[in-house]
């Protein structure tokens, strides 16, 4: 009936269920995403079990050690926050058909950013200087992604690829400024000056680590929903993601929302290397990222880019990472075969999201069978 | 054509009793089909009526909630397409699946490589392709990329791949949809020889002309249940038109306007662009249409008649020449500037341009209230009660058959997603209405609802651009005809005053002026 060959893989198949809707379907998606886990809890105890453990109090003293009393499910939090935060960011990306995996290089640029910020800059109220911290990052996310977004519109430079070699770019920089001219001096390894006090999140529970920066985290977390689900602006991104040439036909400014979507997507990247400065770290150092970019790209595509969805994956990532650590220091199940554990759930979880279809799609769009 | 048919003993597919259910839609209800070795029976009915359903529990894309099927007397149940395929099954989509990036051997033999499995045995695909497609007439490199050819021979490259794989009954959902007059007439001569040689046709499409053209008997659909079966000697288009909408009045000839044709509204002057995909580069183009008017482009696709409405919207930049519209130039503005100034825009290709696939019916109807809103209130919700409520009531005005507005378009049958579009364009209150095939797939009857409301539209004065390829469209609704050849105006005429033949004659080339006519 109409002309259009839309069965193939294109880029639109990246997030082609989407717009699911009736009880139905997410019933269905909790009940695989249920599944996913207890399959994952059986490995888990089968793996304890080979060494030597009794496993479920094991994992028992594990899951108390992440979400057991109000201290640990604080800790546990305080340890997602930068993740959440991230992950929104690539989930925005993704639903409007731009594929930020340079999430990470983006975290080291927010994070460099605002630890020169609160190095550099201040002391003064805290409150003002926490914004400039903040700021800085979010430009510095913004500016970077929403330049590779304004190459993809303007030059159809692929995102995909751009995104990915920007991280490495990102953080060798960054690396060389920490080792080289931005150096704190007074310390062997390569790290920024710490930030003077008024740039630092105050504890609001004493040692958890849990900081006044996650109500900065879920006011971004409510905001990048709304954006992204409810506005007006958000139904020009997603138009644009998944119907592109409709949205183009319509009159929708296609190329505008590309550029203002990996602009919001690099903020929030951004902001979450705030975080991990401004409420954790309190300086800049090499290793300070330590895979959360990938971390959120993974979780963005299991939840299929949709808000809730992540942030709930986000959830059961951070809560898996720390009953590991749990289970660590009870047993002598080493963090990285517990890690690997993780992997595997989250592979099963992904292979149910269908996200090895997505990759598919990406393999069709640069191995291309030659013909004429 | 259809001889009487000889009743060989049994047939060689029967379904008996169908049911299908989608949630609380009905799509198929006790639906009974048969057919008879080398028959071509088409298969008609309303949009939404289930004739697709219907060919896709056959084809095994869908398992019935009750029913028989029977292929040779054994009764079958098919899980899959690959267990319908089995038994000599084929089916080609009312929207074509080929991968357009690949190429016409890896479409035709995708899922059923020959040589060993996993590798792509390129040489073996060539060879094996090739009875296919010569039993076909396709004469075409094997190594072409599928999105470089125009649609009737991506067309002839499904049938090419149902071939391939054995198939004895091939369903065809619509296949004219996308063909022009010639293209049909070939495609029919080649259905036919299929038939002769002892396959069976099932041939869906709501041009009643083509119908009683090939078919040897119809079967009509109406809300899902079987109306009547007969032979088509036995029967006469009225009576299926009564039989697909239950009433007796539908229109299929001229569509009564009263409208008074006034100023120029849009205005093209000399324009040209490159060449663009599969179509020709326009040349010089110019043309004007008037307040109250509504102009009709034909001619054979590929001559420039997609482009042309592509250039007017904005999306295809011109190489030469300028676009007024309501006297002011737009040549150098975007889609959104245009549609801002009063154009509004049907596209031909409705699932990649017109809606968006995978949304709601409501974010695909809203494109437009949405698209304008500025600044600080693009913040704000997208939809609000106000705007549900104004989608219900545009789905409830437009007879769209959906369970609500909160439906995904892809789950709409093809004309009930063509009235999307058209309900959007037409809310926008344009001052120039660019339609492009926009009766696609659409029924006799939405097809008289729709003309209702362009007629509307011009007695308030809106200017219409009608590109058709399809000459009973433009006979039945334009007040003037020009003939698009090679990417210019070969041709212009009233339509009072015209023919289709002679309007056939000037698409294919033919160099006959309006004073020698
Ligand atoms: N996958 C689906 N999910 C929900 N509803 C569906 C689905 N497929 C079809 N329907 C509904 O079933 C009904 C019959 O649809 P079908 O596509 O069979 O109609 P059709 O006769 O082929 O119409 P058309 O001539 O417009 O192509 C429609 O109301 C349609 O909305
Ligand atoms: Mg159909």
């Amino acid at each position: 009936m109409s002309t259009s060959t839309t069965a193939g893989p294109g880029r639109r198949g990246i997030l082609r269920r989407s717009g699911a809707r009736g009880p139905g379907r997410a019933t269905t998606r909790l009940a695989s995403a249920g599944f996913t886990l207890i399959v994952g809890l059986a490995m888990a105890v089968l793996l304890i079990q080979m060494q030597g453990f009794e496993p479920f109090s094991t994992l028992a003293a594990g899951v108390q050690y992440a979400v057991g009393d109000p201290t640990s499910i604080a800790r546990t939090i305080a340890w997602g926050l930068p993740l959440y935060v991230a992950a929104i960011g690539v989930a925005i990306a993704f639903r409007s058909g731009m594929f930020n995996i340079g999430a990470e290089g983006q975290i080291y640029a927010g994070a460099m950013a605002s630890a020169l910020a609160g190095a550099y800059l201040g002391p003064m109220f805290t409150g003002a200087h926490l914004a400039l911290c903040i700021l800085a990052a979010a430009a510095a996310g913004a500016g970077l992604a929403g330049a590779l977004g304004w190459l993809r519109a303007a030059w159809g430079v692929d995102e995909v690829l751009s995104t990915l070699l920007s991280n490495y770019i990102v953080i060798l920089f960054c690396a060389y400024l920490a080792t080289g001219p931005l150096r704190d001096p007074s310390r062997q390894s390569g790290t920024t000056r710490e930030v003077v006090d008024t740039a630092r999140f105050a504890e609001i529970l004493p040692r958890t680590g849990l900081t006044g920066v996650v109500f900065l985290v879920v006011a971004l977390c409510a905001l990048g929903w709304w954006l992204s689900e409810k506005s007006v602006i958000g139904y020009r991104w997603r138009m644009t993601g998944e119907s592109p040439a409709f949205a183009d036909a319509a009159g929708i400014d296609v190329k505008g929302s590309r550029i203002a979507s990996m602009v919001a997507s690099g903020a929030l990247c951004g902001i979450a290397g705030a975080v991990l400065v401004t409420a954790s770290q309190g300086r800049f150092w090499t290793e300070i990222g330590s895979g959360i970019g990938w971390d959120a790209v993974l979780v963005a595509l299991i939840g299929r880019a949709r808000p809730v969805a992540t942030l709930v994956w986000v959830t059961i990532y951070c809560v898996m990472r720390a009953a590991a650590r749990g289970v660590e220091q009870v047993s002598t199940v080493p963090s990285e075969l517990s890690l690997i554990l993780i992997s595997a759930i989250i592979i099963a979880a992904a292979a149910r999201a269908g996200v090895f279809g997505q990759f598919a799609a990406f393999r069709h769009r640069f191995l291309r069978t030659k013909g004429r | 054509m259809s001889e009487p048919l000889t009743n060989a003993g049994r047939p060689l597919l029967k379904l008996a009793g169908i049911t299908k259910t989608f949630g609380p839609i009905t799509a198929n209800e006790d639906v009974t089909f048969d057919l008879e070795p080398g028959e071509i029976h088409a298969l008609v009915g309303e949009n939404g009526a289930g004739k697709t359903t219907l060919m896709r529990v056959l084809y095994g894309m869908y398992q019935p909630d009750a029913g028989t099927i029977h292929v040779d007397g054994e009764q079958v149940e098919f899980r899959k397409p690959s267990d319908s395929i089995r038994y000599g099954i084929g089916m080609v989509h009312q929207h074509f699946m080929l991968v357009p990036t690949f190429t016409v051997a890896e479409n035709i033999t995708l899922g059923a490589e020959p040589g060993r499995a996993g590798l792509f045995d390129r040489k073996a695909a060539d060879e094996a392709i090739r009875k296919p497609m010569s039993r076909l007439g396709v004469d075409l490199a094997p190594n072409t990329i599928t999105g470089t050819l125009n649609v009737a021979t991506q067309q002839k490259i499904e049938i090419t791949k149902v071939l391939y794989r054995g198939a004895r009954i091939i369903i065809l959902d619509e296949p004219t949809a996308v063909l022009t007059p010639q293209e049909t007439d070939e495609l029919f001569v080649l259905l036919r020889k299929l038939a002769d040689d002892g396959s069976s046709i099932i041939f869906i499409s709501h041009k009643l002309r083509e119908v009683f053209a090939v078919a040897d008997r119809i079967t009509v659909l109406r809300d899902g249940r079987t109306v009547s079966t007969s032979a088509t000697a036995a029967t006469d288009p009225k009576q299926v038109v009564a039989a697909m909408t239950g009433r007796g009045d539908v229109n299929l000839g001229r569509v009564h306007r009263d409208a008074a044709v006034a100023d120029v509204v849009l205005r093209a002057e000399g324009i040209s662009t490159a060449k663009h995909r599969h179509d020709a580069a326009l040349d010089g183009v110019s043309f004007t249409v008037r307040s109250g008017e509504i102009v009709g482009i034909a001619g054979v696709e590929g001559n420039g008649q997609s482009v042309l409405a592509e250039a007017l919207i904005g999306t295809v930049p011109l190489t030469a020449g300028t676009v007024n519209l309501g006297g002011r130039e737009i040549t150098g503005l975007g889609v959104a500037d245009r549609r801002t100034l009063g154009l509004s825009y049907v596209p031909e290709d409705r699932h990649l341009e017109g809606i968006p696939i995978n949304g709601s019916v409501l974010e695909g109807l809203s494109a437009g209230r949405l698209r304008s809103r500025r600044s600080w209130r693009s913040w704000g919700r997208a939809f609000p009660k106000a705007m549900r409520a104004w989608g219900s009531e545009l789905i409830e005005r437009y007879s769209i058959k959906t369970p609500g507005y909160d439906a995904r378009c892809s789950t709409l049958s093809g004309g009930n997603q063509q009235k999307i579009v058209i309900a959007r364009e037409l809310e926008e209150n344009p001052s120039c209405l660019i339609l492009a095939q926009p009766t696609r797939g659409v029924d006799l009857g939405a097809i008289d609802f729709l003309y209702g409301r362009i007629a509307e539209a011009t007695a308030r004065g809106c200017a219409v651009l009608l590109i058709s390829a399809d000459l009973d469209e433009i006979l039945r609704l334009s007040d003037r005809v020009l003939v698009m050849y090679r990417g210019r105006v070969a041709a212009e005429a009233r339509t009072s005053e015209t023919s289709r033949e002679q309007l056939g004659m000037h698409m294919m080339g033919a160099k006959v002026t309006e004073t020698a006519a």
